[in-house]
């Protein structure tokens, strides 16, 4: 079942927190609403389930236009962020709920409450009340009550925010190959990027109610559409230095860089992967650019070391952060020079934060427009 | 690292402090102990007393106090036997009067007021300011109409309403200002903030010209709305303490409105309807400035009649104990079953934090 929004805005009073959002969602795939806390990934969800009216645009479930539709009819399984347990029921009994609803004969109820309880691991304690589980095995009973049913569509809402690291890598491995087994067409919410990057067919990036960049998680990482989405994905961090395109060079206080293609640009902001960085010695030199820095930390993580560096800036000290072997060793504020490794460089409009694409590029989009116009 | 080495403590130390984190040091618990049987006391005593007078010869009152029975005095049932023999039927009607005025009117107070609260904690309401003062200025008129002109009430009613229709349809979507969910509570709690005994002549007024004075009718009304009030109040608090993500939840899961309500909010709710029936009942059954004013006779109720003992010789002390003693056999049933409700609350593990 695929699931469409177009042209959805929610406003509470005067106050507009989904401004004008298109999604499509096709049969079976599984998207990731990724966004910072309050940027309105729940309204969004709950406007799919019927939850909470739509203001203004259109919601269909496969092309019938469910906009008005109450949520019983949608055939939804949702995850919510507060878990909604029935305190008055058991485990056993809140898992089996929408199958009570459904008339399943006794059996094969037991049966799926059973199946249901082990993929999440809760089978020790299928006769406990919610009160008497840990936060985290609460949100489990929750996730394992929306999979005992096969409906037209999951909704989750940070469904694996409460567990603990390790758990939460084997929920998501689970939740993916069950997804891909049941088939069902699934949005998620998260503001964990790397959830999303590891689940997503399709992430939609969402900042104060738009979506900023709609795409497979690899283009997302490779080709962000703007300084948000630069920003929000990858850890660490995009660096970001401030500065001057001219005559094809990117240059600021601390960084030179060749950048041929790219027209001048007065405010431009350049950013650059923490991967595709080094630090070189004195006899090594950069293709591409290089940019002056002081050791600032070290960070041994056990296959790497995140290094972080202090740079002068147009307007005030910046960090920006370097991925090394681990076993590179340097003092602190030692200076350094880092050198650009890879041609992967974006840059942005300081101002308004869009991209700004060099001239082959820019004919690209334009044409990729133009077909999607025809 | 001094501190952490225990020191052998005195008596007097280990008196007052507990010996863990979870219980009440020794000389502490002894002390809350006194403080709590002397409440009791306080509280018991007068039951106690109660009590016994029911069973006191007329002379154990007047010449008293005398405190145990056998001992002190001898214990008769002459005032049992007056109450419950010579005035027999006298007495179980205003009996059956107020358990049918209590039940019915608290059942109808919690049935209404519950359907209030559920819905001002479940849904948005804009009432427009414009409209408001519209209608009140409408039915201002009508009043106008009808005293000052003499207009038929039928057709006042009538052009008033088809005025406030057209006011309606032509004005509310045109009204900025709008009142919310609380400005709604705020008004309904404002009608008890005045004490009944304020109302209480029109109240007699409108049932004496409608004919109702000294039946079930007009007391199970009256105390209905004066009740309601308290009744949303209170609830409001229940239910709005009860997610409103469980029934969506259960909505989604492809539950029905009504079954939402019955299997995920009701036995969330019970405790909160539990306390409240419990707490009107009590009102209702105590009432007496209301009842004095509305009933005579036919519909007299329990507080009359044990004040009425103390009309024409004076208090009548034994008497007025056996009717306060079988008074409280009602309420006390119903306290031991509500109870139990109340006792089942469990919201706990519903929703994250
Ligand atoms: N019922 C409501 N009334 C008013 N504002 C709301 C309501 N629900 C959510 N909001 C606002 O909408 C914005 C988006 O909320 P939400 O969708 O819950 O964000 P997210 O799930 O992305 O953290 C927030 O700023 C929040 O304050
Ligand atoms: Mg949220």
């Amino acid at each position: 079942m695929s699931i469409e929004l177009k042209g959805v805005r929610k406003r509470y009073g005067s106050v507009e927190v989904v401004k004008g959002v298109d999604i499509t969602v096709e049969d079976g795939q599984f998207l990731v609403l990724l966004g910072p806390s309050g940027c309105g990934k729940t309204t969004l969800l709950r406007m799919m389930a019927g939850l909470e009216t739509v203001t203004e645009g259109k919601v269909y479930i496969t092309d019938e236009d469910v906009t008005d539709v109450l949520p019983k009819y949608r055939d939804i399984a949702m995850v919510f962020q507060s878990y909604a347990l029935y305190p008055h029921m058991t485990v056993a009994e809140n898992i089996g709920y929408p199958l009570l609803l459904r008339k399943t004969e006794e059996s094969a109820k037991q049966k799926a409450i059973v199946e249901a309880a082990e993929k999440v691991h809760l089978e020790p304690y299928l006769d406990r009340y919610p009160r008497q589980l840990s936060g985290g095995q609460r949100q489990r009973v929750a996730l394992a009550r929306a999979m005992v049913r096969r409906p037209r569509l999951f909704l989750m809402d940070e469904p694996l925010s409460n567990l603990d690291a390790k758990l939460r890598g084997h929920m998501r491995a689970e939740l993916k190959h069950l997804q891909k087994k049941l088939g069902v067409t699934t949005v998620y919410v998260t503001h964990d990027q790397i959830e999303a990057m590891t689940l997503a067919d399709k992430v939609a990036v969402i900042h104060n109610g738009v979506i900023q960049q709609l795409d497979t998680p690899r283009n997302i990482y490779n080709d962000p559409a703007n300084l948000f989405v630069a920003g929000f994905v990858g850890s660490p961090q995009m660096n970001m230095i401030r500065g001057v395109i001219q005559n094809g060079r990117f240059s600021s206080v601390a960084a030179d860089v060749h950048c041929q293609t790219m027209q001048d640009h007065s405010d431009a902001v350049m950013g650059v992967r923490p991967e595709d960085l080094t630090i070189i010695t004195d006899t090594q030199s950069s293709q591409i650019g290089t940019i002056k820095a002081r050791i600032y930390s070290l960070e041994l993580t056990g296959d790497e070391t995140i290094v972080t560096c202090s740079i002068e800036d147009k307007v005030e000290q910046a960090q920006i952060v370097v991925r090394m072997p681990p076993d590179y060793e340097e003092q602190i504020d030692a200076p350094v020079e880092i050198a650009i490794t890879s041609e992967r460089i974006f840059f942005f409009d300081d101002e308004q934060g869009s991209r700004l694409r060099d001239n082959s590029e820019q004919a690209l989009v334009n044409d990729t427009a133009m077909s999607a116009m025809s | 690292m001094q501190r952490s080495k225990q020191q052998p403590k005195s008596l007097w130390q280990r008196m007052w402090e507990p010996k863990d984190v979870q219980s009440i040091a020794p000389a502490k618990k002894v002390l809350t102990y006194i403080v709590l049987i002397a409440w009791t006391f306080v509280v018991l005593f007068p039951l106690y007393w109660l009590f016994i007078t029911s069973f006191k010869l007329p002379i154990h009152v007047s010449d008293g106090p005398f405190y145990i029975p056998f001992i002190d005095f001898q214990p008769s049932l002459h005032a049992w036997e007056y109450i419950f023999v010579d005035l027999g039927s006298d007495t179980l009607r205003p009996y059956m009067n107020s358990v049918i005025i209590a039940f019915i009117s608290t059942a109808l107070a919690v049935f209404i007021g519950s359907m209030s609260a559920y819905a001002l904690t479940r849904i948005e309401y804009k009432p427009k300011v414009g409209s408001i003062m519209g209608f009140i200025a409408i039915l201002g008129l009508v009043v106008y109409l009808t005293v000052s002109i003499k207009m038929a009430w039928q057709l006042s009613l009538s052009i008033g309403g088809a005025l406030f229709l057209m006011f309606i349809f032509a004005f509310n979507k045109h009204f900025k200002r709008s009142l919310n969910n609380n400005d709604i509570l705020f008004w309904i709690i404002s009608q008890r903030i005045m004490p009944p005994v304020v109302s209480v002549l029109p109240i007699y007024i409108m049932f004496q010209q409608s004919g109702l004075l000294d039946t079930h009718f007009a007391l199970i009304v009256t105390y209905m709305a004066v009740n309601l009030p308290i009744a949303v109040w209170l609830m409001r608090d229940f239910f709005a303490r009860i997610p409103v993500d469980l029934e969506e939840s259960a909505m989604l899961d492809g539950a029905s409105r009504m079954r939402v309500f019955l299997t995920i909010f009701m036995p969330l709710a019970k405790p909160g309807l539990a306390a409240t029936t419990m707490l009107i009942l009590i009102l209702s059954w105590n009432e007496y400035l209301l009842a004095l004013f509305l009933s005579t006779a036919d519909a007299q109720t329990m507080p009359l009649m044990v004040a009425a003992q103390n009309a024409t010789r004076g208090p009548q002390w034994w008497y007025m104990s056996v009717l306060i003693v079988v008074m409280i056999i009602p309420v006390l049933i119903a306290a031991a079953f509500m109870g139990r409700l109340i006792s089942k609350g469990q919201l706990g593990g519903a929703v994250k934090g």
